[in-house]
């Protein structure tokens, strides 16, 4: 079933307009890539997902997104409260510097009202664990969240993100910043992490999209070219462009 | 030498022409660096070595005394200047560092831009201005000069700095970071309190530290507001001595006592300041360092 | 170092433990067919030529996912020569499997006419060769056994020499036209078997590339070959 469902969205920087007319349809439980070559707007999509491309100054958005049937560009919706369950993370590892690790992984949880200090300990520990992170810094919870490398910096962003159990997973460029170790366990991380939440994941890099997603969706001057199971676009694309693409003949 | 020089031709050493040049230039840095510091060292020496007499337990714990008596201090001077500068703070750094916040997380649009542009005229204007101004608003309205007016106009000079310092340690935080809590669902206001500012942190104690050197040492404004006083005052609506007042008014009389405790307080001043900003140095290259 | 491309790997081994129980299938096969012929069973010649659709899914099967593989996976490596190694003993295998349909399929066109146990004989032990070779290179596979892949060139001379030994051994019933009938094409049986035994090679020689990296024909039709 379709967790979101994107209709008409086009969206600009100023008078820029970098999004043209995109429609989509995500289905829950899937990872769906989003691939195309710089500057093809694959980032100003996903950040209108969860409706963090309005922050930038004099950017707007029209158009629909619907998320479990509700349009989060309703003017009645408040964009926190779907970014509570629409989570992000971003291309380069942001910990909180000023809050250690366990500090950093239940930083989102501390919204929801007065937990007690247990139950954020233990949700501190799911997290950390469904990002993989729990065994290399268990024994370390108070340090603070730049000490680890880079890798695990951003396995502590995804555990953060993880902590509020959001429906859908935004990742813009996850491994983009990352050594190749650091980002073949992030794949991994993300094919176990499908099961349980929707993920949608932008990439520049194209064997990533086919290692990890079920879903492929290109790009190009801000319009959707092909959308489709990740096999076929690897295999038979049905557009040209696509297939010039993913066999490297431009971009 | 012929015209063109292969690179097989080329000499292993650099042509004497050329370090000659070099060492001039070399020269002629270091010459300026030595005329600009000079004066600088001459006046620490001086002060250091006519102040240095004057300290004693009398300077701190002995308030003004006639000239013809022995053991007069600058105690109520001191007092005073902590009052001033104390209720100088205490307006200062909400003003100050709401307006730092205010600039860096909103400041995009006109009103920021013209809250800006009144901050930096106030950084420049020259402090007897900032005094007589006050004057006319507080002295006259009041009836009388005042630790109170001395503080305001002080506090007139002193949260421009802050604002613009709080405003540039508050940019040097990462967006990443924002964008961080932003994507958690936290709100606005949220993001600045418990991510960006605590992330600034001893950048903006360092904003504050900068504006409280500038307002340790300012004596016109003080002149004009507070008007001075030979005892010590706890009443800040009523007039009161400070240090810079008091070594202007020593440091022109005819007794050498007072002449001494006036060089005893121009040290001070001196050390006050120096503490400070090195301080506020040192903790600016800490933060810097986090940063990173 | 934790393995970070499990679910890849994890369809490389399965996809390997499909190619061995696809060998195992397509010997089965091969035995079956041969008995029918020397049993004169005609029943059992009829479930080897249906088992033959099995044969074809599981290769068209495989074929598919080594293909996706390639595509999403990007392999390297050994994982490549893995794959590369899959698809062609895939379709050796496939081969064997029709081999022995053919088989099948000639007893059936025979299954009336007299013929010679000498023959059925000959081709008994030719069954029995080339099942045994095919079970070697695909021990040799799965082991990654280079010595015992080396060994299979050899086990095929035998193969060879009851191939025209069956030859002369037809020309021995041309008195009887039914019975010639009979024995030229059980000439074709051999044939197919003699076949079998060239795929069982050609499987062989995709083990040594796996190992090895090289690829090196164990069996040249137009020269001789020196084997370590």
């Amino acid at each position: 079933m379709r967790e979101i469902d994107v209709s008409g969205l086009s969206a600009w920087f100023g008078s820029k307009q970098v999004l043209r007319d995109i429609n989509l349809g995500i289905e829950r439980g899937s990872a769906t890539a989003i691939i195309g070559p710089s500057g093809c707007g694959k980032s100003t999509l996903i950040r209108c997902l969860n409706r963090m491309h309005e922050e930038v100054r004099g950017a707007h958005v029209e158009g629909k997104v619907l998320f479990d049937g509700e349009d989060i560009y309703d003017p009645r919706v408040d964009p926190v409260v779907i970014r509570r369950r629409i989570g992000m993370v971003f291309q380069k590892p942001n910990p909180f510097p000023t809050m250690s690790i366990l500090e950093n992984a239940i930083a989102g949880l501390k919204l929801l009202g007065r937990l007690p200090k247990a139950d954020l300990q233990e949700r501190g520990e799911q997290a950390l664990r469904a990002a993989g992170l729990w065994e290399e810094v268990k024994d370390r919870l108070g340090e603070p969240g730049g000490r680890l490398s880079g890798g695990q910096q951003q396995r502590l962003c995804i555990a953060r993100a993880l902590a509020v159990e959001p429906d859908v997973l935004l990742m813009d460029e996850p491994a983009s910043a990352l050594d190749p170790a650091s980002t073949l366990r992030i794949e991994e991380l993300v094919t176990e992490l499908k099961d349980r939440y929707t993920v949608v994941i932008v990439t520049h890099n194209m064997q990533q999209a086919a290692r990890v997603a079920d879903w492929t969706l290109f790009m190009l001057y801000g319009e959707v070219v092909e959308f489709g199971p990740t096999n076929k676009i690897f295999t038979t694309p049905e557009d040209q462009r696509t297939e010039d693409y993913v066999t490297g003949r431009f971009g | 030498m012929s015209a063109t020089v292969s690179t097989f031709e080329m000499p292993r050493t650099i042509s004497s022409q050329r370090r000659t040049k070099d060492r001039l230039f070399s020269i002629a840095l270091w010459a300026s660096v030595v005329i600009a510091l000079v004066p600088l060292l001459l006046i620490v020496y001086r002060v250091v070595r006519l102040g240095v007499a004057a300290i004693s337990v009398n300077l701190f714990a002995h308030t003004a005394l006639p000239a013809s008596l022995p053991g007069g201090g600058l105690k109520q001077a001191f007092l005073g200047t902590a009052m001033i500068v104390g209720l100088a703070i205490a307006f200062s750094v909400p003003l100050g560092v709401l307006t730092g916040i205010f600039l860096a997380e909103y400041g995009s649009g006109r009103i920021a831009a013209v809250v800006r542009f009144t901050a930096e005229i106030l950084l420049s204007i020259p402090s007897i201005v900032a005094g007589a101004f006050i004057w006319a608003l507080v002295v006259v309205a009041l009836g009388n000069f005042s630790a109170l007016a001395a503080g305001i106009a002080l506090t007139v000079l002193m949260w421009p700095i802050m604002a613009r310092a709080t405003e540039e340690v508050l940019r040097l935080v990462p967006t990443e970071l924002r964008e961080g809590g932003l994507a958690l669902g936290y709100p606005r206001w949220r993001v600045i309190m418990r991510i960006v500012l605590p992330t600034a942190g001893a950048g903006v104690f360092t904003a504050i530290m900068l504006a409280v050197a500038r307002g340790l040492g300012e004596t016109a404004p003080v002149l004009l507001t507070a008007l001075g006083n030979d005892f010590v005052s706890t009443n800040p609506l009523k007039p009161t001595d400070a240090v810079p007042l008091r070594v202007y008014n020593y440091a022109q009389s005819a007794y050498p006592a007072w002449r001494a405790l006036a060089w005893g307080g121009a040290l001070m001043l001196l050390v006050g300041v120096l503490v400070l900003s090195v301080t506020a140095r040192m903790l600016s290259i800490r933060q810097q360092r986090r940063m990173r | 170092m934790p393995d970070t491309r499990r679910g890849f790997h994890d369809e490389l081994g399965a996809l390997q433990r499909e190619i061995l129980e696809m060998g195992e299938q397509a010997g089965n096969a091969v035995q079956h067919a041969v008995h029918a012929v020397v049993f004169r069973d005609s029943e059992e010649a009829q479930r080897v030529i249906d088992g033959d659709d099995a044969i074809d899914a599981r290769y068209l099967d495989i074929d598919q996912r080594t293909l996706e593989t390639l595509a999403l996976q990007t392999p390297v490596a050994a994982d490549l020569r893995l794959v590369s190694a899959i698809i062609h003993v895939n379709l050796h295998l496939e081969r064997t499997g029709d081999q022995a349909v053919n088989v099948a399929k000639l007893h059936l066109l025979t299954e009336d006419l007299p013929g010679s146990d000498a023959m059925r004989e000959q081709i008994r032990e030719m069954g029995d060769l080339v099942v045994g070779m095919l079970r070697s290179a695909m021990e040799a596979f799965d082991r990654r056994d280079l010595e015992l892949s080396l060994r299979l060139p050899k086990m095929d001379d035998p193969v060879d020499r009851l191939n025209r030994a069956s030859h002369l051994e037809a020309l021995k019933l041309a008195d009887d036209p039914s019975a010639l009938d009979w024995g030229l094409h059980m000439n074709l049986v051999s044939r197919a078997l003699e076949r079998v035994g060239d795929q069982a090679v050609d499987i062989a020689e995709q083990v040594g590339f796996l190992i090895t990296g090289e690829f090196r024909e164990f069996t040249d039709a137009s020269h001789e070959v020196e084997l370590p």
